[in-house]
Formats: C-alpha cells, sequence, structure tokens
C-alpha cells in the first residue's frame, strides 16, 4: 500500500486518548490469529441469541484469496506497537456505479470491525475512526487509480450510519430486496472529502 | 490521516458492510492475479493503463517490470498528469 498513506491516529475510547494505527494489507496468518481466533471468542456467552452476521465471516479465507489479485484488496487496521487488528474491509476496484454502470467505482464489498467497537458490549472499549477511515482508503484508493474517488457500497439501513454517509456526500441510489441501500460516492464529493482530511 | 476529527460524537460510523451472500460468492471466485507479482509501482500503471485505455505507451522492446524504481515512478507521475491525479499527501 506504499502508494497510498497509511497512517491512521484513532480515538481509544477506554482512555480518551489518540492512538495511532496503520492500514495493512491482511494476510491470511494475521486474519486467522488476530480476527478469526479472536474478535468474537471473549464475547460469544455475552452477546444476544442472534449473533450479527459477521459473527463468522471467514476472514483468514477472504485474505487468502485476495492475496495477489489484480482486482480485490483485503486490508486491516493495525494498532501500531502491536498485533492487534480493529478493522477490516475487502474491496473491489472496478465495479460498476450504480448510477451510471459505464462509469467505474470502487466498491466496499465488506467491512467489519470487532463487537467492542460497535457497542455490542457494554464496555467503554474499542476505538473510534476505524470504519471512517477504512472507507476514506477505499476512496483514496479509487482516486490514484483514476476513478476520482467513487466509491459504491450496500448500506445497512440504520439511520445514524446512513447519515454518515450523507454527511461524506454518498447519495442514495436505491433499495434492495433485503432493505440494504445502495449508495455512491461521486467523484466532486470525493474529492472534497480527501481534502477535507488532508489527502489530496 | 486524523480520521477521528472530522468525525463527531453524534456520528455513528460503518462498522458492517455486507452479508454472508457476499462472503460465499467471493469464496467460490476465482480474482485473476496481479501480472508483476510483489511491484506494486508496475502494477498500479498496468491497472492505470488497464483502466484507462485511451491513454497508450509504447514501451519500444522494454518491459515494465525490467525498469528501475525512478523510471517506473517518473512514468506513473506523467500517467497521473494526463489523467489529472493529484500526487497523495502523507504517503
Amino acid at each position: 500500500m506504499a502508494l497510498l498513506p497509511d497512517k491512521v491516529s484513532l480515538l481509544d475510547v477506554s482512555s480518551g486518548r489518540n492512538v495511532s494505527a496503520k492500514i495493512i494489507e491482511l494476510t491470511p496468518g494475521l486474519a486467522r490469529t488476530h480476527i478469526d481466533r479472536i474478535w468474537w471468542h471473549d464475547f460469544d456467552a455475552r452477546l444476544p441469541e442472534k449473533f450479527p452476521e459477521d459473527r463468522n465471516w471467514p476472514w483468514a479465507m477472504l485474505a487468502a484469496r485476495a492475496e495477489g489479485s489484480q482486482d480485490f484488496i483485503c486490508i486491516g487496521m493495525n494498532i501500531v506497537g502491536t498485533k492487534e487488528i480493529c478493522g477490516a474491509m475487502l474491496y473491489q476496484t472496478g465495479a460498476a456505479s450504480f448510477f451510471n454502470p459505464t462509469d467505474l467505482a470502487n466498491e466496499v464489498m465488506l467491512l467489519a470491525t470487532p463487537p467492542t467497537s460497535r457497542g455490542l458490549v457494554p464496555a467503554n472499549l474499542g476505538y473510534r475512526g476505524v470504519g471512517s477511515a477504512l472507507l476514506l482508503q477505499a476512496t483514496a484508493h479509487s482516486y490514484i487509480r483514476g476513478l476520482g474517488g467513487r466509491v459504491v457500497l450496500r448500506a445497512i439501513s440504520k439511520e445514524r450510519t446512513i447519515q454518515f454517509y450523507r454527511n461524506r456526500g454518498f447519495d442514495s441510489h436505491s433499495t434492495e430486496s433485503d432493505g440494504k441501500i445502495r449508495m455512491e460516492l461521486r467523484p466532486e464529493s470525493a474529492q472534497s472529502w480527501l481534502q477535507k482530511e488532508g489527502l489530496v | 490521516m486524523k480520521t477521528h476529527l472530522t468525525l463527531s460524537k453524534q456520528e455513528q460510523e460503518p462498522y458492517l458492510i455486507g452479508d454472508s451472500k457476499v462472503v460465499e460468492q467471493f469464496l467460490k471466485s476465482s480474482p485473476r492475479k496481479s501480472p508483476f507479482p510483489g511491484d506494486v509501482l508496475a502494477n498500479h500503471i498496468h491497472l492505470l493503463l488497464e483502466l484507462h485505455p485511451a491513454v497508450t505507451l509504447k514501451f519500444r522492446g522494454v518491459k515494465l517490470a525490467d525498469l528501475d524504481t525512478q523510471t517506473k515512478q517518473s512514468l506513473l507521475d506523467d500517467i497521473n498528469a494526463v489523467l489529472g491525479i493529484r500526487p497523495m499527501k502523507g504517503r
């Protein structure tokens, strides 16, 4: 990922302090030992009966499939000085725009953070900024590949999250049969966000 | 990148995108491999040329992977200038 900025400052919710993190290519080994065997392991007993959908997503297998690929990128957010991974994302370059299918975009296919970072356990744990930084990375990657920063994704229909996307310039396109909302960040809004974050 | 600065306390940033169908489909797929394993610059230039067919290069018998890093970087700077891509700050 040498072509993109990879250093991120996150807010450690428990201490209220900023911590340094780095966006890294997720290897199958790291995903196996620091996501698949860690994220949900300690929380099973405390979670509601119906687990969140990503409880069993095999990040090690996903990372293995994306390894060395030209079009799919699997990345993780690593807390500097540790092996902790506090977020992961799989995205594709060269997907079609929802609004104009001849325009190309980066598509965020999967993104997840550990249960500690999403209020599923009743403690002030985890980090803030992970989802934002991963999404910004997909936007920056779209920009340097000449796609203008265009990003598409299928958002879970939660009002506050949808508002997050809208605040960054995403437009809603349509709603799918499972309730997910097709959203797209178009080049003008993407570049405005990249500028606001000091990347271009 | 100071992402937390643009994230207000009221905002709920995304913590989950996608579903198990996407996972299944991706695991069944066979993504094509990068043509220049381990060479970030060569792969990036190759993909830029593929994504933007209007930009063409004549290598005159020289292979992209055989160019030294400085030459590849100059080539990339030229392609970026043609496509209007500004350099990314902070990398």
